[in-house]
């Protein structure tokens, strides 16, 4: 016992090395840094090459630690500056980073996981009742606290410190007094980075370098964070050491549980305290931004066929358009491959999937970087009613019922959240299921996952299983686009509406906000859920990848793509996602880094990181010189 | 029932040693006040003086820091923003706070829709709606964010009015409107008052004084004044606060 009891303390100090980074990048700036796992990442292989050429381990860890603050620093200078206020796109961006760099790392470091073996000298120990202690470990925990005290006075007590304070309570007014905001922000981040990386350093003789590490450290992090109060240093120190304290005697006393046991104590915090121990709600935003998009001059000419197709579709009629869909459906399999058959399956389902969280963001003005929960859980109840011998059709009922449990299961921890709190939130819980979903074998088949006999029966004698799924996936999405429509015209639209744009006023009214809240995420978790479903027919198999965070980056980019609360959107983004996924995928291996780049740049482009101008001089000046007093 | 004991303390809201502290600065510093039913009561006050403030407290936005707030002789002192709304407590906003994606008809249909509306009301929140929209002289169909200032002002009145509350806290209706815009607002405000009672924050004191049944002056957070117009008005501190 006296083994795990340090063995949890050393292992949360690693853990509040790894918080640290994120809690102070998100105390301070308000990103969530999905990169914060590359950090760590490129900080343990660097760690780990450095002090193997140099056979220094303190070269090593100073290595890791700058080329981490490096990086961090970067991200910020190049790109997130660009879009600073907008959490959304930095989500979206900062997933970019972590594929690019999860790939690239592979690509230059190799796939097998790495450890750094300690040189015979350093290999010291110290008795421990009966046993011996490995000194580097116990190391960590002096490192620790004293890393917590230098950060303390380093943002309590020092001038910088309190330029940036100052700068998180009113950047306008920092700017004015001389304080260099934009400065400010990149030594945040290769602060957050130089922590990442000297985690990173620190843990490579016992967690090492490993693909897939990145995102578990994200999900820690996240765990931490959530308990601790987002932003509060001493909240991720105690909840760090907790959840190292709880995860190392949990593995001991019940292995099959671990990752429960860590989730039960933040679903915990979350009920009684929205945002963490230590942890205060939001003030009022930031409101100065100085944005430095990036400006592309475009011809006049695309401009004037933006604006012709823009006319065109304001003049389109229903039964029309409802007739040439009708052709296109059956004009797909008639004359299409079956290639073109399977990838157009694949679009209809993600276009469901996107339209449940075009519902919660578009309308509801709800950020959800979770949706994948709902995906997996209909996927999943889907896998288990084929074992369960039900037909297909009731695994889709199943499904939406899955989903929606799901979905209560969310609300119970996340009604109160809003905004970036609620993009947390959404992620840590997303996350965690995840996690349950790949270590609980028994159940769900682990990193396996289920390879189940589920399929829809053929319509008729002699047509080929995949046209027969296709026509049951077009005649689904049809169903679900009326449904969609309804929900479109309905009151409740608008009322949701309102809740996205002002709630103050909802409440004011006489309104139950968060009975609306509900209503709009149990909506769009049918929607996903049924599209989930949909997906473990389509594939054959439930895997715990649809739960991880990139099947919820990927829809949420189908649904910024294809612009957040338009009716069309999400099925426009999904077309288009899935289609640029299947161009690029089919040019190179590294097909990871190529999306994370198209992520990124989309990104930037949809929320004004790039802007496209008018190349006429006259249109230069936009129209503020105007209003000239009229009438 | 509710008519006589209605009838006892003859109050539509009542505060009672009313206090609302930010961190150390007190803002509101004990008010004692009651305003019957079916008035038109004008509030006044130098800026900062703490209405806005008052409101903020009299509809739930704020919780006070001290002191008793009775609604319909209900003790609502605890009682979330939402439930005073369900009782028919309604107010509109100094700034504008209306639904900007929305368009004009259908920021009313939400006002009208709200819960136990219809059943104040006793008409179909369709004709709420119609009755509010001819009240507002807009096009149903003009999108928020298209309209003027001032007849987003007009909206937000015509919002108070679809909700058919019991009791309506106007906080300056009028501010930042032209002459005439004012003089239609003040027409429409006196068209309210035959259904609801009316509490009525304004600067602009030539217009509303003619609309008042009675008034209040809160200076520094307290009442100075209260009572019927012309006493007030006559009350030599106020005349100081006002004319220097
Ligand atoms: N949420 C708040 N936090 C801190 N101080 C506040 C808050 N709301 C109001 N105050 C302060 O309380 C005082 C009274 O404000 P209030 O808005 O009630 O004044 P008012 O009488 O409505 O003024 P005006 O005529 O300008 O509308 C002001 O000094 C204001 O700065
Ligand atoms: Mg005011």
């Amino acid at each position: 016992m006296a083994l795990q009891l340090v063995n949890g303390i050393a292992y949360g100090n690693l853990l509040f090395l790894i918080a640290a980074g994120f809690t102070l990048i998100f105390g301070i700036l308000r990103v969530i840094n999905m990169a914060h796992g590359s950090l760590y990442l490129l900080g343990a292989h660097t760690a780990i090459s450095t002090a193997t050429v140099t056979h220094s381990v303190w070269a090593g860890i100073i290595a890791g630690a700058l080329a981490a603050a490096a990086l961090g620093a970067l991200i910020e200078r190049t790109l997130l500056y660009r879009i600073q206020g907008n959490y959304l796109a930095q989500v979206i961006v900062t997933i970019g980073v972590l594929m690019i760099v999860g790939d690239l790392c592979q690509v230059y470091w190799g796939g097998t996981p790495r450890i750094y073996t300690l040189p015979e000298s350093l290999r010291a120990s110290v008795p421990l009742g009966e046993l011996r202690y490995p000194l580097d470990r116990l190391l960590l925990v002096a490192i620790g606290p004293a890393i917590a005290l230098a950060l303390w006075f380093l943002i309590e007590r020092t001038a910088i410190g309190a330029k940036v304070r100052a700068a998180v309570d009113d950047e306008e007014i920092a700017q004015a007094i001389g304080i260099s905001v934009p400065r400010l922000r990149v030594l945040v981040f290769a602060l957050g980075g130089l922590l990442a990386g000297l985690a990173g350093a620190l843990g490579s003789t016992f967690i090492g370098a490993k693909a897939g590490i990145d995102l578990d450290i994200i999900l820690l992090a996240l765990v931490i964070v959530v308990i601790g109060g987002p932003g509060s240093l001493v909240g991720s120190y105690v909840a760090a050491l907790a959840v190292g304290l709880i995860d190392s005697i949990g593995k001991s006393v019940w292995p099959e549980a671990s990752m429960f046991l860590l989730f039960a104590p933040m679903l915990a915090v979350l009920i009684v305290r929205p945002h963490g121990l230590f942890g205060k709600p939001p003030g009022p935003a930031t409101a100065a931004r100085q944005f430095k998009p990036i400006r592309i001059p475009v011809p006049d000419w695309i401009w004037s066929f933006i604006d012709v197709l823009r006319h065109g579709a304001a003049h389109v009629s229903w039964p029309v358009a409802a007739v040439v869909a009708l052709l296109a459906g059956v004009a797909v399999p008639v004359f299409g491959s079956g290639f073109l058959v399977t990838v157009v399956v694949l679009m209809l389902i993600w276009s469901m999937f996107a339209i449940g969280l075009n519902i919660m963001l578009g309308y509801g003005g709800m950020p959800s970087l979770g949706h994948a929960l709902f995906f997996g859980a209909g996927a999943y109840a889907m896998a288990w009613s084929g074992f369960a011998g039900l037909s297909a059709y009731i695994g889709l009922v199943a499904a939406v019922a899955c989903a929606c449990g799901a979905a209560l299961f969310l609300t119970a921890v996340a009604l109160r959240a809003r905004e970036a709190q609620l993009l947390l939130v959404t992620l840590a819980v997303a996350q965690v299921v995840w996690g349950l979903v790949f270590k609980w074998r028994s159940v769900t088949g682990g990193d396996d996952g289920l390879i189940h006999p589920q399929a829809f029966p053929l319509l008729w004698n002699g047509l080929s299983p995949s046209t027969s799924l296709y026509i049951h996936v077009a005649v689904a999405f049809a169903l679900a686009l009326l449904a969609y429509a309804w929900f479109a015209g309905s009151n409740f639209r608008l009322l949701l509406t309102g809740v996205r744009g002002n709630e103050p006023r909802l409440l004011a009214l006489g309104y139950n906000v968060d009975l609306l809240r509900l209503k709009a995420i149990l909506l769009s978790s049918a929607f996903s859920g049924f599209a989930g479903g949909l997906a473990a027919v389509y594939s054959g198999f439930a895997a715990p990848e649809l739960f991880g965070v990139h099947t919820s980056a990927r829809v949420l980019m189908m649904v910024v793509i294809g612009m957040a609360g338009t009716f069309f959107g999400p099925i426009i983004g999904a077309v288009s996602v899935i289609g640029m996924e299947e161009v690029v995928s089919s040019w190179t291996e590294r097909s990871n880094s190529l999306l994370g780049a198209l992520y990124i740049i989309v990104a930037l482009f949809a929320f004004g990181g790039v802007r496209f101008v008018r190349r006429r001089i006259a249109a230069r000046c936009p129209a503020s010189l105007a209003p000239v007093v009229s009438s | 029932m509710s008519d006589v004991s209605n009838a006892a303390s003859g109050a539509a809201i009542a505060v009672k040693g009313l206090k609302k502290a930010f961190g150390s600065i007190e803002v509101i510093r004990g008010i004692d006040i009651s305003f019957p039913h079916r008035e038109r009561h004008l509030i006044i006050g130098p800026n900062g003086a703490g209405k806005t403030t008052f409101f903020n407290l009299l509809n739930g936005q704020y919780a006070p820091s001290a002191g008793r707030i009775e609604f319909l002789d209900a003790d609502v002192t605890h009682m979330p923003v939402r439930q005073r709304a369900l009782l028919g407590l309604g107010r509109t906003f100094q700034i504008a706070s209306l639904f900007q994606d929305l368009s004009v008809r259908d920021n009313l249909s939400i006002a009208a829709g709200a819960p136990e509306v219809a059943a104040r009301s006793g008409r179909s929140g369709e004709e709420t709606v119609d009755s509010a929209l001819r009240f507002s002289g807009l096009d149903g169909d003009r999108a928020v964010r298209h309209l003027s200032y001032g007849e987003q002002r007009r909206l937000e009145i015509a919002m108070g009015l679809a909700t058919a509350p019991k009791l309506l806290l106007l906080d300056e209706p009028m501010a930042g409107l032209t002459q005439i815009e004012r003089g239609l607002v003040a027409e429409r405000i006196v068209e309210l008052s035959a259904s609801t009672g009316i509490l009525l924050i304004e600067h602009d004191l030539e217009v509303a004084l003619k609309l008042a049944d009675r008034l209040t002056v809160l200076h520094l957070g307290q009442v100075v004044a209260h009572g019927a117009v012309d006493a007030v008005m006559d009350d030599p501190f106020v005349r100081k606060i006002y004319l220097g």
